[in-house]
């Protein structure tokens, strides 16, 4: 294997393949950074732009793109609270809370490094072990992704701060809405109100963009916060190397969750980050910095984020099976390109293989260098003046909404989300719950019933790893809330005492 | 100078005259070998597929147009418009002008998606020009773990789970007429996707998995048990068909794919189409990149495509109807269901917002005047979610194999969500906290107007020209006042706008009825 890798290496390291690698991760930084643009929008959108090269070069350069977006998603969402991807609102929390507070560099450094080494630990555990993470992945019962949905959703009790019935009020409105479209076991028409739009749902990129990008600016419009962060000021530096060594276990954590995770088909970046900002967060010894602009917490969900993409790639490159639904376009481009995704890839093409290997960790290398010097650019974005700003989020979010599906109807639904986040925030109801029931809601719901379909209801029970995850979630719900009712009452015990006195 | 064009022009169109009737009986040709349709392509020409990017219909769809592209000279681009099981991506197909710039990639299921949601019109509303090829579907187990063979699924206990996707769709109608005809009883557990019910058996969670043939090349221990057509698969020999395991009335079990635009597409443009078609098809890249996936690679024209549709349809009606898919099938009975249905839920709808408004009208003048913008949001929530149990009131209910049902958990998550809303309200009224600071509601009100009048006018002026007032007159009302800088904002947004996401990405921006 490690011939392989580095007959791989060889391969890539020549002029062509590097300005591949470069062109995937730049365009991808700049895709994912679009709000509308997805990932996997992103590399369909450059499908047609490979026919004429190389398969080995195609995938370099798709799979750079892949990489570029993942990340991409974090730099809107920590700068102007627009993520351009379900995972990156975790990184949003406090990636836009330390931009609020001026500190826009130290988020985006540290959201860079942490993706950088994120996707390289992905991507060695791919190069390792793909082979038997893919067999330990297809025995997973639905009954498992369900307690893995729950695991992902008792990040609640860590995102929910001070008021934990509005975090679990808005939560449940995001399963609510993930439960509107055709019910995708009996086939019937749930909340749909007839209109032919709803019948998959609500799109999540218009919902995303609404609930956070537009609040924001309705919010900012509201209030006429219309200063400028002045980047570079005092409390403003780019981090140095002690800031990253400090984080090292976050990172090492996080990376290794969203890897793990990514590898299940169909579970996705966003419930590893979620789960490891819940983790980061409880293992951290500044609990009350999260959510007020915690670098831990932007590196639990960049980590993870980015570590998922070489588990997604476990399943494609071992099984041919698609992890996630990027993976799922990068199937579909091998085929345009005449090559067999899954096992007889290794045997028919090994170099291929160990190309892309090869290509994906110089990729984190490139990203890491891209990344850095576009920071000090990207965090000019915080001088532009906020009226300047405000208007174009707003034409950005209409194309990014319109873009999804070419309707206006995800327009208007992308506003009305718009609405619901500023007047939820007006009132103090947290935002990333409702995209936390929004994503994990139908997971949780087809995976529910399908274990219950297949092994009625005692599954939960029976299934050793099913009973173990359901009370690890359950502990991950009910130990953070005990503790605040706890700190709570010696709060007000002491409250008491001091008033007695 | 102006006479000298005039007459070239003259002398042009007396030689395009001339020329006419010379060549009426013969067909004109572009240098492509295509047949001339003035004004035709005048764009790039937009295959639209209706599933996310990945599927089979995609890559089938991205095969075509990168030859598509190079036997007519003209860039073909594939769009992704998922949703609905493709009826989304009809009726964009059907809003825009019958101009033969966008074309439709068409398989089976749509048919099966149409009779299931009520929405046969849609089969009527298009011209199914071209069917291009088919692949049988067959019967694939886990032959390591699971039944190694036909005989050994055939004895497993009852109530086997099949794998596979779609409640209603094609491949769950076929699994329906093979349980049927080989007397399996069976259970279709749905999966969101092929790939992750393949993972399924591949984990040994189900007895078998209908899918495609190229399905089998996943992993060598994935075994085709039985194959739904005529003959074995030149690509599989040793997989027997239903009819050599001694079941007839399976040879016909199996997912067409094809082409289909607007009816009113003009006749010219239409055999512009079947040329190229048949250029595409007969390049043996084509054929080349099909080979050992099983796929049968046939031909047929519209009139042959349109009597499969309509014999499909009728199918389709029948076995949906057998299952009970079809729409309407489920109606429930009582008063509080009749206030989850139209018309009454509109009733209740509308009744619950005059409840809200009084509220927005008392609230102010009690003593809960400073919380009283919580409070109406917190009513509203209840409003939303009483409405929404009375809707789940329509829903199918439970039955043995679906015990959780469509119902299960949409009401668990209302019933969880009304009594949290209820206890914030009271601790909302108990506790008189301080207001907090909104800023100016004018001023958000006044951009907001702004906002959705832009949005409104983008169906009419399209979104150039209304980019190009509503930009600078937000930025202004926000308070900025440097016009230099916002007319370069806006240019530069505008041809960002045009020239990265129009025409370098063809992501298309909001059409107006006069630009």
């Amino acid at each position: 294997m490690i011939e392989s890798l580095f007959a791989g290496l060889g391969t890539v390291f020549a002029i062509l393949p590097l300005l591949t690698v470069v062109s995937g991760i730049v365009l991808g930084i700049l895709i994912g950074a679009m709000p509308g643009l997805s990932p996997s929008m992103g590399v369909a959108l450059m499908v047609p732009f490979t026919y004429s090269m190389s398969p080995t070069l195609a995938l370099i350069l798709l799979v750079g793109i892949y990489i570029g977006s993942s990340y991409g998603g974090s730099i809107t969402g920590i700068m102007v609270n627009a993520p351009g991807t379900p995972s990156a609102v975790v990184t949003a929390i406090d990636g836009y809370a330390l931009t609020k507070k001026g500190q826009p560099s130290v988020a985006l450094g540290t959201s860079i490094v942490a993706s950088s080494f994120g996707g390289m630990f992905g991507t060695l555990i791919l190069i390792c072990f793909s082979v038997p993470l893919a067999a330990l992945a297809v025995r997973f019962h639905p009954a498992e992704y369900f307690a893995f949905a729950l695991f992902g959703m008792a990040t609640i009790a860590t995102l929910a701060g001070d008021n934990w019935v509005k975090a679990f009020i808005a939560m449940l409105l995001g399963l609510v809405l993930a439960t509107v479209g055709t019910d995708p076991i009996s086939g019937a028409e749930r909340f749909t109100f007839d209109l032919l739009e709803l019948s998959d749902g609500f799109m999540l990129i218009p919902a995303l963009i609404g609930l956070f990008a537009l609040s924001e600016v309705f919010s900012g419009i509201e209030k006429g916060d219309f200063r400028v962060v002045r980047a570079g000021s005092l409390h403003d530096r780019w981090p140095r190397f002690g800031h990253y060594w400090n984080l090292k276990w976050v990172t090492l954590r996080s990376s290794a969750i969203g890897t793990l995770v990514g590898v299940f088909p169909g579970a996705g970046a966003t419930i590893g980050s979620f789960i490891s900002y819940g983790m980061a967060k409880r293992f951290s010894r500044d609990k009350e910095s999260f959510g007020q602009g915690s670098p831990e917490g932007v590196t639990a969900s960049e980590a993870a984020d980015s570590g998922s993409v070489g588990g997604a790639m476990v399943p494609l490159l071992a099984l041919g099976i698609p992890g996630s639904a990027t993976t799922a376009v990068l199937i579909g481009a091998m085929m345009i390109h005449d090559l067999t995704p899954g096992p007889q890839l290794f045997v028919r093409n090994p170099e291929m293989i160990y190309a892309i290997f090869a290509a994906m960790l110089v990729a984190q290398f490139v990203l890491l260098f891209v990344g850095l010097a576009g920071g000090r650019l990207w965090v000019r974005v915080a001088e532009i003046p906020k009226q300047l700003l405000f208007v174009l989020i707003t034409t950005m979010a209409l194309i990014g909404a319109f873009a999804v599906r070419n309707a206006m109807f995800d327009v208007f639904c992308c506003v009305a989300f718009g609405l619901l986040g500023w007047i939820m925030r007006r009132y103090g109801f947290p935002l990333a719950p409702v995209i936390l029931g929004l994503v994990l809601g139908m997971i949780a719901e087809t995976n529910f019933r399908r274990a219950i379909m297949m092994d009625g209801p005692t599954v939960f029970f029976t299934r050793p790893i099913t009973a173990t995850l359901l009370l690890l979630a359950l502990l991950a719900f009910l130990v953070p809330l005990i503790n605040r009712l706890r700190e709570r009452r010696a709060e007000t015990a002491s409250e008491e005492k001091r008033q007695a006195a | 100078m102006a006479s000298r064009c005039a007459n070239l022009l003259l002398l042009f169109a007396l030689l395009h005259a001339a020329s006419g009737p010379a060549m009426a009986g013969a067909e004109v040709v572009d240098p492509n070998g295509l047949p001339v349709v003035p004004g035709f392509p005048s764009q790039p020409i937009r295959l639209i597929v209706y599933t996310s990017p990945g599927g089979l219909i995609d890559v089938t769809a991205r095969r075509f147009a990168r030859l598509a592209q190079e036997h007519s000279g003209h860039p073909f681009a594939v769009i992704n418009r998922p949703g609905g099981g493709g009826i989304v991506a009809f009726e964009e197909a059907l809003r825009e002008p019958a101009d033969g710039h966008r074309f439709l990639a068409v398989t089976r299921s749509n048919i099966s998606k149409m009779v299931a949601t009520g929405r046969e019109d849609l089969i009527d509303r298009l011209h199914w020009h071209a069917y291009i090829m088919d692949n049988a579907h067959v019967l694939l187990t886990n032959a390591v773990e699971g039944p190694g063979d036909w005989e050994a699924l055939r004895s497993l206990p009852d109530r086997q789970l099949w794998l596979g996707v779609d409640i209603g769709g094609v491949k769950h109608v076929s699994g329906v007429k093979i349980a049927e005809a080989t007397g399996i009883d069976m259970r279709w557990i749905p999966y969101g996707s092929g790939g992750e019910a393949v993972a399924a058996l591949l984990g040994n969670l189900g007895a078998a998995y209908l899918g495609n043939p190229r399905d089998a090349l996943v992993s060598e221990r994935l075994r085709i048990v039985a194959v739904a057509a005529e003959e074995r698969l030149p690509e599989f020999p040793d997989a027997p068909t239903f009819a050599e395991l001694g079941y007839d009335g399976l040879e016909d079990e199996l997912i067409w794919r094809g082409f289909a635009f607007r009816t009113e597409v003009p006749d010219p443009i239409r055999d512009w189409y079947t040329a190229l078609i048949k250029r595409v098809l007969e390049d043996p890249r084509w054929s080349g990149s099909w080979a050992d996936e099983a796929v049968n690679l046939r031909y047929r024209d519209a009139a042959e495509f349109a009597r499969i549709v309509e014999r499909d349809r009728e199918e389709f009606r029948s076995y949906l109807g057998e299952l009970g898919l079809l729409p309407d099938t489920y109606r429930a009975e009582g008063g509080l269901a009749a206030m989850g249905r139209a018309p009454g839920l509109y009733g209740t709808m509308g009744g619950s917002a005059l409840l809200l408004a009084g509220l927005a009208i008392y609230l102010p003048r009690t003593r809960y005047r400073r919380r009283s913008g919580q409070l109406m949001l917190l009513a509203g929530f209840a409003g939303v979610t009483l409405v929404a149990l009375l809707m789940t009131l329509h829903l199918p209910p439970p039955n043995p194999v679906d015990p959780v049902g469509s119902t299960g958990l949409p009401r668990l998550w209302l019933l969880l969500l009304l009594p949290l809303l209820l206890w914030q309200i009271g601790y909302c009224l108990r506790n008189d906290t301080e207001a907090p600071e909104h800023g100016d509601a004018m001023r958000l009100g006044v951009a907001l107007s702004l906002f959705i009048g832009y949005l409104l006018l983008l169906p009419v002026l399209g979104y150039l020209i209304s980019t190009l007032i509503y930009m600078p007159t937000l930025i202004w009302y926000l308070g900025y006042r440097s016009w230099p800088v916002i007319a370069v904002l806006t240019v530069a947004w505008l041809l960002f706008s045009e020239f990265v996401f129009q025409r370098l990405l063809l992501v298309d921006l909001p059409r107006g009825v006069l630009f």
